[in-house]
């Protein structure tokens, strides 16, 4: 296409150009080996949930591995399939080589360390914490600086570029790019405590809000609008036709940059959080249904005509099923943050299903067939097995397909257990492990429907592995004409272009129709429909000229679409987030006292962040007559006021913890952190029995505490320095209280601290966690 | 129209943020939805034909 847009201009020199691709073929290999292993750690955490004795090792339990599996897909699998086909697609698109072939290997190499070193960390225990971003401060830190490397070259390339359209691939790009640094910064803002220990700057509902803006989002620009870019590149490529409509992925991408990022709170729906910001969330969610529809129909439609194809190729396959993956996923968002639907599905697997039918029909689907597509002409040779990679997108698609049915019926039927009473009101499941073993069949269901995607997935490793081994690596060429300069517009002429000051106008008016009374809205009103229609007269009259219109001068100005871009996110994300985290902490006074953890409580809470008991346990206990009954009173915005990360949770494979303390005595803690089917048969919690070797250091807890006092949390300097005399005589009663029960526990065991932790939960302010009443607890664990 | 307003913003003041930004997006939307609406049919076409011009390796032999 350089020569259609450059047809009209004057050539001035004709390039040869061999564009970079030995990055893409390396990032193809990463995603391929590493999406192998999140899919091996899914299967290993789903047989876990369905076989609780497939907890062996404190290292290798759920609450650990979990995190780990979650990382290794979004980061790992797709994080390098993204990065091949940005490489691959851009240097196509805007004809120029990628500039720098180093910051492309420190790109690459750099972000399988930061995978090794989450590898290493998650199952040691160094979290934050915080889901989807889990990893320890300094990588933090490193992710930052790499993808500031990957910025700098693919900018870089685009200032080069001899193609001056940008592409609406490229668009989603620069979104994706943008985005994904405000939000990683943003949310990994901690105080650290150690090398690779740190507190949220945040706290209990502000924190909520920062996570599930990042969280959301993560999903939005990290999981999606790459992918799309990546649609819109590669669907078009592997049909030979243009996209549907163009038109379409323009109102498509502008749509879904503005609308995605305001949709967070939906993941906060009936909790503690402020109404008007569960209202914001809920209705720009809805919204979402449209774009996101939009530009699935948009990849779908672009096979019209081609479907003959779509039956013989399997590339073709994998991309019209990932895309009906997609809005099969992006209607049931919507639905699921309806909030009396939310109500229902919130906590549930409802909503694993959901993000599964995200991760391995959208992203994985999108992945294979790019790698199909890719891997081929990267190496000039044919793929090995056109039958195999068929037989790859039935067993994948029947594996998503039994995962999402399994993990569907499995949540609407919890859900709906949960709510149960009969005539009296009374629960009729009161038991919260009846609920667990009434839907295990769907675990096991589960269990096969990832086994079978895995094996697809191993089936394409091979696939690949031997095309690539038939073939020799192959690097793009073209020849690019690159046009005489043409004088650069101005930026203050963009800046200062006419819908700038339209909107500036009309935004001015907007304000005071909001501030008036009824005689000057009306007036305002009135002023603003004629702006309105001033400027689109004025649009279409200029459009008669032959000169450029704003939009395709901007376009041609990255810098300053890249800025813009960011000022569209910023609107949503940081204005939206900004109130929010501004009234949380004035809410929370106003919601009245909150309690003090003690600094052995805190060593607690640390256990309970490192072994991911977060994953497993919400704390959050949702303004509905039947969790009060199951749970206790509702939990206030003051309640999780203190908590460095909050802890709400998202999931609830066990019971809520908001109000745990005191319910059972700590012989009964005790009891069912050794073996909790003892206590609970039928449970799929594993053992901690780990808790009663695992020591804690009482000095540390002066250093938590410090930390803790300078992120907010009202600590005397007095209760600092006074923190670990204050642990090891809290320890010494719970000891003394287990010692009465006839069990033995050093005083400066894990166990103690997680015991005194539980105790704590939910207890009003100046109440201390002494032991609970001292009710016996008999050799079998039944009170 | 101003009693409803201050109720809203007797939370706080600071809601006046949300709705500019809201006020901000629909107009900006509106706006790229009313040009690339306008667009005569064919105008786009040989953008859309972008990722179709291919780099002369990239067929498969």
């Amino acid at each position: 296409m350089t020569s259609a847009v450059s047809a009209q201009e004057k050539p001035l020199v004709e390039k040869r150009i061999t564009y970079n691709d030995s990055i893409a073929r390396w990032f193809v290999g990463a995603s391929v080996g590493w999406s192998l292993v999140a899919l091996l750690l899914g299967v290993i955490v789903a047989l876990q949930l369905a076989f609780q004795g497939a907890n062996v090792h404190p290292m290798l339990s759920y609450g650990r591995l979990r995190p780990l599996h979650t990382n290794a897909a979004i980061f790992a699998f797709v994080g390098n399939m993204l990065f091949a086909g940005v490489y691959y697609s851009t240097q196509r698109l805007v004809k120029a080589r990628l500039p720098s072939d180093t910051l492309a290997k420190v790109h690459f190499w750099g972000w399988q360390l930061i995978i090794v070193s989450a590898a290493l960390t998650l199952p040691l225990g160094f979290t934050q914490g915080k889901e989807y971003a889990e990893l320890a401060w300094p990588i933090d830190i490193a992710i930052a600086v790499v993808w500031v490397v990957f910025a700098i070259n693919f900018f870089w390339m685009l200032a080069n570029r001899a193609e001056k359209h940008l592409y609406v691939a490229v668009w989603f790009y620069i979104a994706t790019i943008v985005t994904v640094a405000v939000l990683h910064i943003v949310n990994s803002l901690v105080i650290p405590v150690g090398l690779l220990k740190s507190y949220s700057l945040f706290g209990g509902a502000q924190d909520a809000l920062v996570q599930w803006w990042y969280g959301h989002n993560a999903v939005a620009f990290f999981l999606t609008t790459p992918i799309l870019g990546i649609m819109y590149y590669f669907v078009p490529k592997a049909a030979d036709r243009p996209v549907y409509s163009y038109r379409l992925s323009i109102i498509h991408f502008w749509a879904l940059v503005f609308v995605y990022i305001w949709a967070g709170p939906h993941h906060l729906l009936n909790t503690a959080l402020p109404e008007w910001a569960q209202s914001l969330g809920m209705v720009f969610s809805v919204m979402l249904w449209a774009p996101s529809w939009g530009g699935m129909l948009n990849g779908l439609f672009t096979l019209r005509g081609a479907w003959d194809k779509v039956r013989a190729d399997p590339i073709l396959k994998f991309f019209a099923a990932g895309v009906t993956f997609y809005g099969m996923a992006t209607f049931e968002g919507p639905l699921l943050s309806i909030r009396a639907v939310s109500g229902l599905a919130h906590y549930t697997d409802w909503i694993v299903g959901h993000v599964h039918s995200g991760a391995l029909g959208w992203n994985g689907f999108m992945a294979a067939g790019m790698f199909y597509w890719m891997v081929p002409r990267l190496f000039g040779t044919k793929l090995h097995s056109t039958r195999l990679a068929e037989l790859h997108f039935w067993i994948g698609t029947i594996g998503i397909l039994l995962y999402m049915v399994s993990m569907w019926i499995a949540g609407v039927t919890q859900g709906l257990m949960w709510r149960a009473a009969d005539s009296e009101g009374t629960l009729v499941y009161s038991s919260f492990v009846e609920t667990v073993i009434a839907i295990r069949p769907m675990y096991y269901m589960r269990l096969i429907g990832g086994l079978m995607y895995l094996t697809g997935m191993i089936m394409m490793a091979y696939n690949l592995f031997v095309t690539a081994k038939s073939g020799a690596p192959v690097d793009g060429e073209a020849t690019v004409v690159v046009p005489e300069a043409e004088p650069e517009v101005k930026w203050s002429r963009l800046i200062a272009g006419r819908p700038v000051i339209v909107s500036a106008v009309v935004l001015g008016l907007l304000i005071m129709f909001g501030r008036g009374n009824v005689l000057t809205s009306v007036a305002f009103l009135v002023l603003l429909v004629a702006v309105g229609a001033g400027a689109l007269f004025i649009e279409a009259i200029s459009k008669r000229s032959a000169e450029p219109t704003w939009h395709r001068l901007l376009e041609g100005r990255a810098l300053l679409f890249t800025v813009l871009t960011v000022g569209a996110v910023l609107i949503g994300g940081v204005v939206q987030i900004i109130p929010a985290v501004l009234i949380a902490p004035e809410k929370a006074e106003e919601g009245g006292e909150t309690r003090l953890a003690s600094p052995l409580e805190i060593a607690g809470r640390d256990i309970y962040i490192r072994e991911g008991c977060y994953t497993c346990h919400s704390q959050m206990i949702r303004p509905f007559d039947f969790e009060a009954k199951r749970y206790g009173d509702a939990s206030t915005i003051a309640d999780s006021r203190f908590d460095h990360p909050f802890q709400w949770g998202s999931k609830r494979t066990g019971p809520d913890l908001a109000r745990e303390g005191r319910k059972n005595p700590n012989a009964w803690h005790y009891l069912h952190f050794m073996n909790p089917p003892e206590l609970s048969p039928g449970s799929n919690m594993p053992s901690y029995k780990h808790f009663e070797t695992g020591k804690v250091d009482f000095a540390d807890t002066e250093s938590s505490l410090r930390a803790l006092k300078a992120v907010g949390v009202p600590y005397s300097v007095e209760q600092v320095q006074r923190a670990p005399a204050a642990a090891k005589k809290q320890a010494e009663t719970i000891v003394k209280d287990l010692a009465e029960q006839g069990i033995t526990v050093a005083v400066d065991s894990e166990m103690v601290a997680i015991i005194a932790y539980m105790q704590s939960l939910g207890l009003p302010p100046e109440q201390e966690a002494a032991p609970a009443s001292p009710t016996q607890v008999n050799a079998s664990g039944l009170r | 129209m101003s009693r409803m307003m201050g109720e809203l913003f007797q939370s706080s003041p600071l809601l006046i943020w949300p709705v500019i930004s809201l006020s901000i997006f629909l107009l900006t939307f509106l706006a790229v939805l009313v040009v690339t609406l306008r667009k005569k049919p064919g105008e786009l076409d040989p953008l859309a034909a972008l990722p179709l011009a291919d780099d002369e390796n990239a067929r498969q032999p």
